[in-house]
């Protein structure tokens, strides 16, 4: 602080920038660790098909894409690719692509996906330093950015690799709330309006605008409530509304949906309010207040009776769709599980433990109350929004472990909020020491020495607090969130390191090595990544939009062999791909997802023989050893998993076929496959292939008879 | 245009068709020994001919004939001449025609290295190496199977000379020989079988034979290899080869089984193929291995003293007719490959280099990128190639472009390992041209900014900047004239300093009263400032301390002054003094800090 004492302007915004642009370049660097180890590459799933839609949009342009219907996937349905995705993320790197290329820059497409999350990082510390200026002051601001560029919360989902909607969306939705912010503080229509242009981006990018589209109203509505509503806020919604719903509605995902779903009624009965609200408001200064008291309680009579009346009519008609699964379930955190296996099946729709909270934010837990009561002691428009954000987001992260994301940056901010209150007093008290404390002996005034010893030490304690921070961030994002998963690392027990790089092996192979319109059935986890890295047609993948189609899969999977043949030749099948982690140790396979391919596939009413009990031993355990039930033990899925398993020494002083997953000998080893046969294997077996038989000859014994 | 294409067909036809030969009936052959070397998947026969002149001419040439039905399949053709088993001359072989001879054959003109007088002999030893002229037999073949193939022949050394005598020695690839017809004399010993001594062979002699074998080596076959090379003047030449592969052999019929294949890693699944070995030229660096998806982990490189080994193992082993592609880069010091000669450059690098061993390559795509400004371009192949075009390739930093040679030919084997050259001119200044570049475009990106920040481009006057400035201006008058009467009030303390030396009471006054009217004349200035600008709160504080402050340390001065400028004197003077100078210091302090401040 010494340094700024006197400092001219020039110098404060140097030094504002330099921290800025450190902050910035770390947000980016952090978040190199897996190419450093591993490669550029995309990650995880999800990725796999941006990345592939990426592909097609930067080679064949935009109106191609957006009549792209894709026949790779969900065989035989296909998918109309252009119309059911958000093409925010594509349009971003395909943009970069181009612009790149058009400079003689000739980057690889690849590159630019994989670098796209990291480089959206370093927007997102600019923006949050513009937001949370706007909500303190630049200390504050310089604080928050330095602090999300680290956030393992944010981390998680974009590192160099991860090319997720999440990597932009988190920089789309800072920038929305910064310039909403900005729009309520000046009611100018010029902030307003770039306030809906960036809600047009968030929506382009990420399902998860409605959050923002209903953050927005609510902040209005507490406005209103604690009487703070002004023309400004007025101006600030009113434009905001009509213009970024007019403008999210040109995503054809969304279409209408913005006046139709109830997801959105929310914004929409706050647009009305308002009106109303700025209307008696013009009234009351026209009239006086006889007059205008009776007026009122006519109009409120009429317009709730009128409103009530269309909402109930426009629901019965069916204009007006209720809340879809993944809504109920934010709402409700029981739904999923009790009516939707699909929602529930997936690990990160499950409700976060506390554990999770601590790696993910660490301090910020501790300082975000702290923050909290500083936004409370000076109480603005602004502040009332971020109370906001903070509290509804934790509420959602609660409840969904993915929606940690949306957390993360609103603890920085209250967090940074927080600490540059606490920074500023303390070191106020220091400084007023030094400079007495020259003129004055040290003990004429025991009460100001106590004050400075204080002082220096809270801030020796939040100096520590930030940088434990800052080590167990760099942690966090090195051990748990810079793994590829596509690559699979393990250490030895010599110490050295073994690669495992099943899943391309045997995705090339199928790339290399299979007729180019072979169908390969595999349960939707790997659905991406299989047209992505084979190129070849997939029955399901990770959109899980047909719930009966991938029922249908789950069906064949828990069948047996003769009973899954009549479903795969229904399903044309060529392929059918398991991933097998009996031989490594490889825990998240499909006999450890089997149980939720039971329940999908039992959920329909073609799948009504499928019965959960059967999979589970008299005492309702899962077990694959000899005392598994026999359903289990010759199901397909079984079958392909552990076909010629029962021949191999795994683990030194066990017997054959010994699963170091389950960590049982298994129970049915020795059998063979009647209409399938082994395609491939790859090195560590954690993908098998196997091959459909076509139709046998007549009297073909291995076959069963069509019935 | 059309018309001149036309023409140069025209042209071309006539003077291919001009390339007729006639034969020379007075040549024999008196000895031919021919080693068939069917070990790979190539058949590579080395042809040892005794040549005779029985006429009364010295013929400059002799003829080699190719049967017609193995004709497509050669790849390679060389011949040389010896003498007791040391090579003399690599000889000048050429394709040509000849009239009213075996119109489907095929015939090579191989020249001697001096004419061959009438009754000399000559030895020449010719190489040809054939693809594809083993198939396996069976067609499929299960994991655990040997790989079975039969060599269908003309036994004969299809020659248009009279031949004396012929003896033909074939090695296979196994001892485990099925089946091979019976043309007597024949004698097999383990690997090698030897047909012959065969006597007066009349000219196109005919003789079909076959060998049916066991061949677990890699019938490995590349079908399309882009090479690509870009020089860089900065010292670096990257090579990039993109290969797609195949296993040509027998077919793997039914499953493969991991299982099987991971029991027996060395005796199991023989006609896989598990890994090969791909050598790179010794100062190869930054050896990269991948492919669409992804970099492949399963590699080895070895750098010997030679050469850079690399163990190129595909993502998956490759059973009969399984194929993969894959990339495979590095860099090379360029001062190994380039040479020069003031401004003109020559590239020396190989055509092809090598894949594996016995590579087959049957088309190979090569790209040379030179530097940008590269003229005059002239690309020296080591042999006729199928098609050569140039283009213009962009990448960093380019504007105009890097011209861009594209080669390309089909049908290539390991004998084809050969350089080129490519000359061509270059100007040293162009290297300058990609910095100059850099520093433009970032030149000119500050000039914007600094252009932006400082100049105003707003339409509408922004009020409160502008008083902003005015306010600021002000400040700064305001605190140069408290900087004056700090120093007018140092000036004061060291003339009584300068008094209480000499004493000199009227110089004192007179001085002191000049300052005093100076000070008069600032507070004055100091007045109309305060009372012609409105400051905000914060600031008018400050100034409020500030002239309090300033009040305050008058007094100091007013009392230092009448400390001295007294007749009687005080008894505790100087204590008084201390008192007064330690005031009036902290005093001057604050003022500072408070003028910094503002």
């Amino acid at each position: 602080m010494d340094i700024l004492r006197g400092a001219t302007d020039k110098q404060i915004t140097f030094v504002k920038l330099l921290i800025l642009t450190l902050a910035s370049l770390l947000a980016f660097t952090t978040r190199l660790f897996s190419v450093l180890r591993f490669e550029s590459v995309i990650h995880e799933f999800d990725p796999y098909f941006n990345y592939r839609t990426t592909q097609f949009l930067a080679k064949e342009g935009f109106y191609n894409f957006h009549n792209w219907f894709d026949d790779r996937a969900w065989y035989p349905l296909g998918r109309i690719i252009g119309g059911t995705i958000y093409p925010g993320l594509m349009m971003t790197s395909a943009m970069f692509y181009h612009i790149l290329h058009y400079l003689n820059i000739t980057i690889e497409i690849r590159n630019v996906c994989v670098f796209l999350a990291p480089i959206f990082s370093s927007f997102t510390c600019i923006v949050t330093y513009h937001l949370t200026k706007e909500l303190k002051g630049p200390g504050a601001g310089l604080v928050a950015a330095s602090m999300i560029a680290i956030v393992p919360g944010y981390i998680s989902r974009s590192v160099a690799g991860s090319y997720d909607n999440e990597g932009i969306a988190i920089f789309c939705m800072l920038l929305t709330y910064t310039l909403w912010i900005k729009s309520v503080k000046t009611g100018s229509i010029y902030w307003s309006v770039m306030c809906a242009l960036a809600y047009f981006y968030m929506v382009s990018s990420w399902g998860g605008y409605v959050f923002l589209i209903n953050l927005i109203p609510i902040h209005v509505l507490v406005l209103m409530l604690t009487g703070r509503f002004s023309h400004r806020i007025y101006i600030a919604y009113s434009s905001l509304y009509i213009i970024g719903t007019i403008l999210s509605m040109q995503i054809s995902f969304v279409g209408f949906q913005p006046v139709q779903t109830s997801e959105h009624m929310g914004a929409f009965g706050i647009f009305g309010l308002c009106q109303i609200y700025a209307f008696i408001e013009f009234l009351r200064s026209k009239l006086n207040p006889q007059m205008f008291n009776h007026l009122f309680r006519i109009l409120l009579t009429v317009v709730l009776a009128a409103f009530g009346f269309v909402a109930v009519v426009l629901l019965i008609t069916g204009k007006i769709a209720p809340w879809t699964g993944r809504f109920y379930s934010l709402l409700d955190p029981s739904y999923a599980k009790n009516n939707i296996p699909i929602i529930a099946s997936v690990s990160e729709h499950q409700p976060t433990t506390w554990s999770s909270f601590y790696f993910d934010l660490q301090i910020l837990v501790f300082l975000f109350p702290g923050g909290l009561y500083f936004c409370f002691d000076k109480l603005t428009d602004e502040n009332i929004f971020i109370i906001l954000y903070g509290i509804t987001s934790i509420y959602f992260a609660g409840v969904m472990v993915r929606l940690m994301l949306v957390l993360a940056p609103v603890m920085c901010i209250v967090s940074a909020i927080g600490v540059s209150s606490l920074l500023t007093s303390f070191t106020k008290h220091c400084e007023a020491d030094e400079s007495k404390s020259k003129s004055k002996p040290k003990n004429q005034d025991w009460e100001l020495f106590k004050k400075q010893d204080v002082s220096k030490s809270a801030l020796f304690l939040l100096g520590l607090m930030l940088l434990t921070y800052s080590y167990h961030c760099t942690w966090v994002t090195s051990e748990a969130y810079s793994s590829p998963s596509i690559v699979l690392a393990a250490r030895q027990t010599d110490g050295s390191k073994i690669i495992f790089d099943d899943f391309r092996e045997s995705y090339y192979w199928l790339r290399q090595n299979t007729a180019p319109d072979a169908r390969v059935m595999s349960w939707w986890d790997y659905g991406y990544q299989i047209t992505a890295m084979a190129n070849r047609t997939i029955l399901v993948d990770n959109n899980t939009w047909n719930n009966t189609h991938i029922s249908r899969v789950g069906q064949a999977m828990s069948s047996t062999e003769e009973h899954a043949y009549g479903i795969m030749r229904e399903l044309d099948v060529d392929y059918v791909l398991v991933i097998f982690g009996g031989l490594t140790g490889y825990a998240s396979d499909d006999i450890n997802k089997f149980l939720w391919m039971v329940r999908i596939g039992g959920s329909t009413p073609e799948g009504e023989h499928i019965k959960e009990p059967d999979y589970y031993t008299p005492q309702g355990e899962f077990r694959v050893d000899r005392e598994g039930s026999p359903v289990l033990l010759n199901c397909l899925m079984y079958k392909l998993c552990y076909y010629r398993f029962g021949q191999v020494y795994t683990e030194a002083n066990q017997p054959t076929g010994y699963d170091r997953v389950r960590n049982v000998e298994i129970g049915n080893k020795d059998f063979d496959l009647k209409v399938m046969e082994e395609a491939y294997t790859s090195e560590h077996w954690i993908v098998r292939i196997y091959k459909v038989k076509s139709l046998p000859n007549l009297g073909d014994p291995r076959f069963p008879s069509e019935e | 245009m059309r018309l001149l294409i036309t023409f140069l067909y025209v042209f071309m036809v006539v003077k291919l068709s001009l390339a007729t030969d006639t034969l020379d009936s007075d040549i024999k052959n008196v000895d031919i020994d021919v080693f068939v070397d069917l070990t790979s998947h190539l058949a590579q026969i080395t042809s040892t001919i005794k040549l005779t002149n029985e006429g009364i001419h010295s013929p400059q040439a002799f003829h080699f004939a190719l049967d017609p039905y193995i004709s497509s399949k050669l790849s390679f053709i060389g011949a040389k001449e010896v003498e007791d088993d040391t090579d003399i001359a690599v000889l000048n072989v050429e394709g040509t025609t000849i009239d009213n001879e075996h119109k489907d054959a095929k015939f090579y003109r191989i020249n001697f290295s001096k004419p061959l007088k009438p009754r000399a002999t000559i030895t020449i030893v010719v190489e040809t190496v054939y693809s594809d002229s083993m198939s396996p037999l069976p067609k499929q073949v299960q994991q655990d199977d040997n790989q079975l193939v039969k060599y269908t022949a003309n036994l004969y050394h299809y020659t248009p000379y009279h031949t004396t005598s012929a003896v033909v020695t074939i090695k296979v690839a196994s001892k485990n020989v099925e089946s091979y017809s019976q043309i007597r004399p024949v004698n097999v010993n383990e690997d090698t079988i030897t047909y012959g001594p065969f006597n007066d062979l009349s000219p196109y002699k005919k003789q079909k034979f076959s060998l049916h074998f066991e061949n677990n080596s890699p019938f490995l076959t590349t079908w399309r290899l882009d090479r690509w090379i870009e020089v860089s003047h900065w010292g670096n030449i990257a090579v990039e080869e993109k290969l797609h592969i195949q296993h040509t052999g027998a077919i793997l019929k039914g499953s493969f089984s991991r299982y099987e294949y991971q029991k027996n890693p060395y005796g199991g699944s023989p006609s896989a193929i598990r890994s090969f070995r791909t050598v790179l030229p010794a100062s190869a660096t930054d050896v990269y291995y991948r492919d669409e998806i992804g970099n492949i982990s399963t590699s080895h490189l070895q750098e010997l003293q030679e050469s850079v080994e690399v163990e190129i193992r595909p993502r998956f082993p490759l059973f009969g007719g399984w194929q993969t592609r894959y990339t495979i880069g590095y860099n090379l010091p360029s001062y190994e490959y380039l040479y020069q000669l003031g401004s003109q450059y020559a590239l020396k690098m190989r055509f092809m280099d090598h894949v594996y061993d016995n590579q087959f390559v049957d088309e190979i795509v090569l790209s040379i990128v030179l530097p940008e400004g590269s003229q005059d371009i002239k690309f020296d192949p080591p042999y006729p190639v199928d098609s050569e075009s140039t283009s213009l390739h962009y990448t960093y930093l380019d504007t105009i472009g890097r011209p861009l040679l594209t080669i390309t030919k089909r049908n290539l084997v390991e004998n084809h390992i050969e350089d080129f050259t490519i000359s061509y001119s270059f100007n040293s200044i162009m290297l300058l041209q990609e910095p100059l570049l850099l520093f433009t475009a970032f030149f000119l990106v500050f000039v914007v900014v600094i252009i932006s920040v400082r100049l105003d481009f707003s339409i509408v006057e922004d009020q409160d900047a502008l008083a902003k400035m005015q306010l600021k201006a002000v400040r700064e008058d305001y605190c140069y004239l408290f900087e004056k009467k700090l120093s007018l009030s140092k000036k004061i303390i060291t003339n009584i300093d300068k008094f209480r030396a000499n004493k000199d009471r009227q110089a004192f006054k007179s001085v002191k009263n000049q300052l005093e009217t100076d000070r008069k004349h600032i507070n004055n200035k100091i007045a109309v400032i305060e009372k012609e600008n409105k400051f905000p709160p914060d600031i008018a504080s400050k100034m409020a301390e500030l002239s309090q402050k300033d009040n305050l340390l008058k007094q100091n001065l007013e009392q230092t002054v009448s400390l001295f400028d007294r007749p009687a004197k005080i008894s505790n003077i100087q204590s008084q003094e201390d008192k007064l100078t330690r005031e009036r210091e902290e005093l001057t302090n604050q003022m500072r800090m408070l003028l910094s401040v503002l």
